[in-house]
């Protein structure tokens, strides 16, 4: 959250600050030449300006007061139409392009809702162009759909691999001419940028609908990727609907234009999100219990039959999605039974055996045998069942990365994502930023390095327009979106 | 369930997050704190009113606005107006 202690001197200058109109980059259009960016000529609408509340106004609001739903001003119905009673509420804008850096990647969210309740956001219909090895869209389950609106709830319970879907799916409420309306996602395109070692997700242009279903979030992808983790749905099955657009390119290659997704009507709603592990990424699951061949046992053992067979032959199915995505789902499931079993008892003792047609006898067996394994090698104590499930839940079919960039590669990544940042259309709003060291996925060695590169990249570029100092948040930096 | 991106380590627990400010500087009568916020959540509506020159202020609030938002609002339309 931002800091207290700047929320009075946030005001104070704000006092002081220049209004809208006057700002010097509120007249701008910005161009990128030879990458870099100038101004040009004409400019941009000025945003609207507030009327002075007035003492006849301060009658007006009283009497509005009592009847508020009649009088509120509408702006516009996209999401940015927070109304203001008794005078019209305009976005604000950045005076630079603020630069905001985290460790957990969820914790960008922090960063990204503040703007969104300041305004330097719309509310709807953003794009957020996400460079990272891992697509971070699995879906939560333990969070209850209609939750989505509660911010408190998505700040402590998201986590890194989850913390993107429930901004797609995002239950608003907005006073709309007086009337509170629903809206559903504060993004309404994910552009997914990786190299082409992360192979997740097929790249592509993949439309779907994504709503809820007996208040869990849900799509109608039929991409493993969301099958895997049993949150498939068909379309009739889905309620509070919304379209999403979820594009996926390799941005290892010299022909990634971002023109090809973003033109200058994005230019209000875009978030540009780099994860470091971009760059270079371990697989911190490979490292864990090593001496028992762990992860390899796991893959074994968490295999699935998936559907892109049935899908490459031409046949599927609306049911065979749906057969798939409830296999899957008893699967995981059962599997978590046994793991949740021995994470208690410590032993198969006392764990009834599990469907054999879910938990084939020689599963079970690679089971026991990992068990023995692992107890073989490792004192008891030092056995997490709990973290070992987690670790096999990711070695479905297209699993995590594992690319350590070497010296020479990082180079080539550094030139293709400097290539990009020159070709943007737009600048973005904003830029926010994932570490993921403490969570091994970038490599701590490596970590520090990719970030002053990356940084010095994001200057070359932008120059002026970015903030000189970037909000170190993993360090504990204060911030305040209204001193941006 | 099946989580690619599964945390290794338990993240550092959360920081407890202090309440932000609820009173504001008046920027008619300048007294400190002399200003308060009433959030109408069910009505997506806000209202900040001085307790000591009563000059008063109202506007749209989302799910996400904090009772800062609804001050900076009302500097927002000071200063403009100026």
């Amino acid at each position: 959250m931002e800091s207290d202690t700047l929320d009075q001197e946030s005001a104070a200058a704000a006092l002081k600050k220049l209004s809208p109109s006057e700002s010097p980059e509120s007249s701008k259009k910005w161009e990128p030449t030879s990458g870099e960016w100038v101004a040009a000529g004409g400019g941009e609408e000025a945003p609207p300006t507030k009327r002075q509340k007035t003492a006849d106004e301060k009658e007006e609001n009283r009497e509005e007061d009592e009847d508020s739903e009649e009088s509120v001003d509408e702006e516009e119905d996209d999401g940015e139409g927070i109304v203001q009673i008794g005078g019209t509420i305009s976005p604000r804008h950045f005076q630079r392009i603020p630069v905001f850096i985290v460790d957990y990647h969820n914790d960008v969210l922090e960063f990204i809702y503040r703007c969104f309740a300041t305004r330097h956001l719309p509310l709807q219909n953003n794009t957020l162009v996400h460079f990272d090895s891992h697509p971070d869209l699995v879906i939560p389950r333990h969070i209850a759909a209609s939750s989505t609106y509660q911010k408190e709830t998505m700040l402590n319970e998201l986590s890194i691999e989850n913390w993107i879907m429930p901004t797609l799916y995002a239950e608003i409420e907005n006073n709309v001419k007086g009337q509170i309306k629903k809206f559903y996602g504060h993004f309404n395109r994910v552009v997914w940028l990786k190299n082409s070692w992360c192979q997740q997700l097929p790249t592509g242009r993949h439309d779907f609908k994504v709503g809820q279903k007996d208040d869990r979030i849900g799509v109608d992808c039929p991409l493993d990727y969301f099958i895997a983790d049993g949150n498939y749905c068909t379309t009739e099955d889905l309620q509070d609907a919304k379209s999403v657009e979820l594009q996926v390119h390799d941005a290892d290659n010299e022909s990634l234009n971002p023109n090809e997704f973003l033109t200058e009507k994005d230019a209000k709603g875009f978030v540009l999100d780099i994860d470091l592990d971009f760059f270079s990424t371990s697989n911190p699951f490979l490292e864990i219990y090593k001496d028992a061949d762990c992860y390899n046992q796991l893959k074994e053992i968490f295999h699935f039959e998936s559907v892109e067979k049935v899908k490459k032959s031409g046949t599927a199915t609306i049911a065979d999605y749906l057969a798939t995505a409830e296999r899957r789902q008893t699967q995981l499931d059962a599997l978590k039974t046994i793991f949740w079993h021995l994470e208690e008892e410590r032993n198969f003792e006392g764990l009834e055996k599990p469907d054999e047609t879910v938990v084939t006898p020689e599963v079970y067996a690679k089971i026991v045998k990992l068990a023995d394994q692992l107890q073989e090698k490792y004192p008891d104590d030092e056995i997490d069942w709990h973290l070992i499930f987690d670790s096999g839940s990711t070695t479905d079919n297209n699993g995590l990365p594992h690319h350590i960039s070497i010296a020479e590669e990082l180079e080539t990544y550094f030139a293709n994502f400097k290539r990009f940042l020159q070709r943007l259309p737009v600048p973005p709003v904003a830029i926010t930023m994932a570490h993921s060291a403490q969570d091994d996925y970038c490599p701590q060695d490596q970590v520090a390095f990719i970030e002053e590169c990356v940084l010095r990249l994001l200057k070359e570029v932008f120059g002026e327009r970015l903030h000189d100092k970037a909000i170190l948040h993993y360090m504990d930096d204060p911030w305040d979106v209204m001193k941006l | 369930m099946g989580r690619r991106k599964s945390k290794r380590k338990p993240p550092p627990k959360r920081k407890n997050i202090e309440p932000l400010d609820q009173q504001f500087n008046c920027p008619f009568c300048n007294h400190e704190k002399s200003c308060e916020v009433k959030m109408d959540k069910s009505r997506n509506t806000a209202k900040i009113t001085c307790r000591v020159c009563l000059e008063d202020f109202q506007t749209g609030i989302n799910f996400l606005s904090e009772p800062i938002d609804v001050y900076n609002d009302w500097v927002d339309a000071c200063e403009t107006a100026n």
